[in-house]
C-alpha cells in the first residue's frame, strides 16, 4: 500500500520532452512525461517553459498563469506577475523579464503560443497531473536535463 | 780348540740371525695392528660425524621474518575520498616514495581536494537558470550545469602523467614526484570553485597567468624556495604536455547533474588545509 503511493508520488520513469514554439526567440515548452510499463501508457505529469537559458515557470499552476497572460495580451493589467503592455508607435508587445534580459512578444506570436499549448495538450489525461502533479525539485529538473541531454550545448 | 771356536761362533752368527728376523717380523705385526687401530678409528670417526650431521640437520630450525613490515604513513581517514586513497596508494606506498617533504605535501593537496568535493565546469554544457518554488512557495533561483568531479579527474591525470613518465626510464625519481605536484596543481587550478578557494587562502585573485604561481607559494608551505622554483619550472616545460592529457581525459569522462544558487556565496563554505595528524607505523597487506 505504502510503496504504490511512493510510486504515484515519486516516478523513476520520467522524461523531460522539449517542444520548440518560436525558435527565433528560443522559447519552448518542456513537458514532463511518464512511461507507466505495466499499463503501456505515458501520463503528463507536469509543463514546464523555457525561455533562452532559463526555465521561467517549474510548475503547471505557473505555466498556466502565465499561458492567461499571454492569452489576454493587451487586456492585461500591472497585477501581471510574470509579462507587462509595451506600447510603441501604435504597436503592442508583452515585455517578459528574464534574470538577464527581456524579451518582446508580439500578437502573432501570442497566437503561435497559445495554439501550441492547447496541441501540446491534446488527448492528454489531465486528472494525473491536476490531482497529484510531480512537484520538480531543482535536483530532480538537474537530473532530468542531465539524462535527456538537454543541457548539451548545441552546435 | 779350533773346532769348539767354530761351533761357538756359527751359533753365535746363528743366534744373530734369528735375532735380525725375529725383529722383522715383530715389527711388520705391530705395523699392522698400528693400521687396522688406524682405520678402525678413522671409521669410527666419520661415522660419528655423519650421525652428527644427520641429527643437527634434524633439530637446527631457522625462524622466518614473517612479521609484516610497518611504515610511517597517514591514516586513511584523513583523505575523506575513495579517489584519493586509492592515489595515495598507488603513488606513496607503492613505490615507497617516503622522502619528505613530497610525501607530506602531496598527501596535503589531496586531502585539500578529497575533504572539499571540488568540481570542474563542463565547457559544452549550457547553464539554465531555474524559478522553483519552495515549500513556503516563495520564487528561489537556481542554476543547474554539467560538471565533472575533479577527484576523478586527478586520478586519472597522475595516473597517466606517472606511467609515461615511468615507462621513457629518463627521469629520475625527484624529477617525477616535482611534475606529479606540479600537475595537481594544474588540475586544481581549473576547479569551477576556484574564487572561494583562492578567498579562504587569502589570495586577492588574480589573472589566470598569475594563479598558478601564487597556488604553489600558498599551498606547497614546507617546500623550500629553491624546490617550489623548480615545481613551477617544470609546470613550463610539461605545460602542454599536462594540457593534452588533461583535454583527453575531460572529453571522456562522466559528467553529472549539480544545482547551486545564484548567489552561491552564502553556500560557499571551503574548508581548507585543516590540522594535519601524525603519521603512524602502519602494516601494508
Amino acid at each position: 500500500m505504502i510503496d504504490e503511493q511512493i510510486a504515484s508520488t515519486i516516478p523513476t520513469n520520467v522524461a523531460l520532452i522539449e517542444i520548440p514554439v518560436i525558435r527565433d526567440k528560443k522559447i519552448s515548452f518542456l513537458r514532463a512525461k511518464e512511461y507507466v510499463k505495466k499499463d503501456n501508457k505515458s501520463y503528463l505529469r507536469s509543463m514546464l517553459i523555457l525561455v533562452n537559458n532559463e526555465l521561467v515557470t517549474t510548475n503547471f499552476a505557473d505555466t498556466t498563469l502565465l499561458l492567461a497572460e499571454i492569452k489576454k495580451f493587451e487586456r492585461g493589467n500591472k497585477q501581471n506577475f510574470y509579462t507587462s503592455v509595451e506600447r510603441h508607435n501604435g504597436d503592442v508587445n508583452l515585455k517578459l523579464e528574464l534574470t538577464d534580459g527581456h524579451i518582446y512578444i508580439s500578437t502573432t506570436e501570442a497566437l503561435a503560443i497559445v495554439t501550441m499549448h492547447t496541441i501540446a495538450l491534446q488527448r492528454m489525461s489531465m486528472t494525473r497531473m491536476i490531482e497529484d502533479e510531480l512537484m520538480l525539485t531543482a535536483e530532480m529538473i538537474s537530473g532530468y536535463l542531465n539524462e535527456n541531454n538537454i543541457l548539451n550545448k548545441k552546435k | 780348540m779350533k773346532g769348539e771356536l767354530l761351533i761357538i761362533s756359527m751359533l753365535v752368527i746363528l743366534f744373530l740371525v734369528w735375532i735380525y728376523f725375529y725383529i722383522k717380523v715383530s715389527k711388520r705385526q705391530k705395523d699392522e695392528k698400528y693400521l687396522a687401530e688406524k682405520q678402525e678409528a678413522e671409521y669410527k670417526y666419520f661415522q660419528d660425524l655423519k650421525e652428527k650431521t644427520n641429527k643437527q640437520k634434524k633439530v637446527i630450525y631457522y625462524k622466518l621474518n614473517t612479521h609484516a613490515i610497518k611504515l610511517s604513513l597517514y591514516p586513511s581517514s584523513y583523505f575523506k575520498n575513495y579517489n584519493m586513497e586509492e592515489m595515495y596508494q598507488k603513488i606513496i606506498i607503492k613505490n615507497y616514495w617516503l622522502n619528505e617533504p613530497f610525501h607530506s605535501e602531496f598527501s596535503k593537496i589531496l586531502q585539500l581536494i578529497g575533504s572539499n568535493n571540488l568540481w570542474i565546469n563542463d565547457s559544452e554544457s549550457r547553464e539554465i537558470i531555474m524559478n522553483i518554488r519552495d515549500n513556503k512557495d516563495i520564487i528561489k533561483k537556481q542554476i543547474s550545469t554539467n560538471v565533472l568531479d575533479l577527484s576523478e579527474v586527478l586520478n586519472d591525470v597522475i595516473s597517466k602523467i606517472y606511467l609515461i613518465l615511468k615507462n621513457k626510464k629518463l627521469l629520475n625519481k625527484r624529477e617525477i614526484q616535482n611534475s606529479i605536484l606540479a600537475a595537481s596543481i594544474y588540475v586544481l587550478s581549473g576547479s569551477g570553485e576556484i574564487d572561494y578557494i583562492c578567498k579562504s587562502l587569502g589570495i586577492n585573485y588574480p589573472n589566470q597567468d598569475n594563479l598558478y604561481f601564487t597556488l604553489v607559494d600558498k599551498i606547497y608551505t614546507s617546500l623550500t624556495q629553491n624546490s617550489k622554483q623548480i615545481v613551477i619550472q617544470n609546470y613550463f616545460v610539461n605545460s602542454s604536455f599536462f594540457k593534452k592529457i588533461y583535454n583527453e581525459i575531460i572529453f571522456n569522462s562522466y559528467k553529472y547533474p549539480y544545482t547551486y544558487s545564484i548567489d552561491a556565496s552564502k553556500e560557499s563554505t571551503i574548508r581548507l588545509l585543516e590540522h594535519v595528524p601524525k603519521k603512524q607505523l602502519l602494516s601494508i597487506s
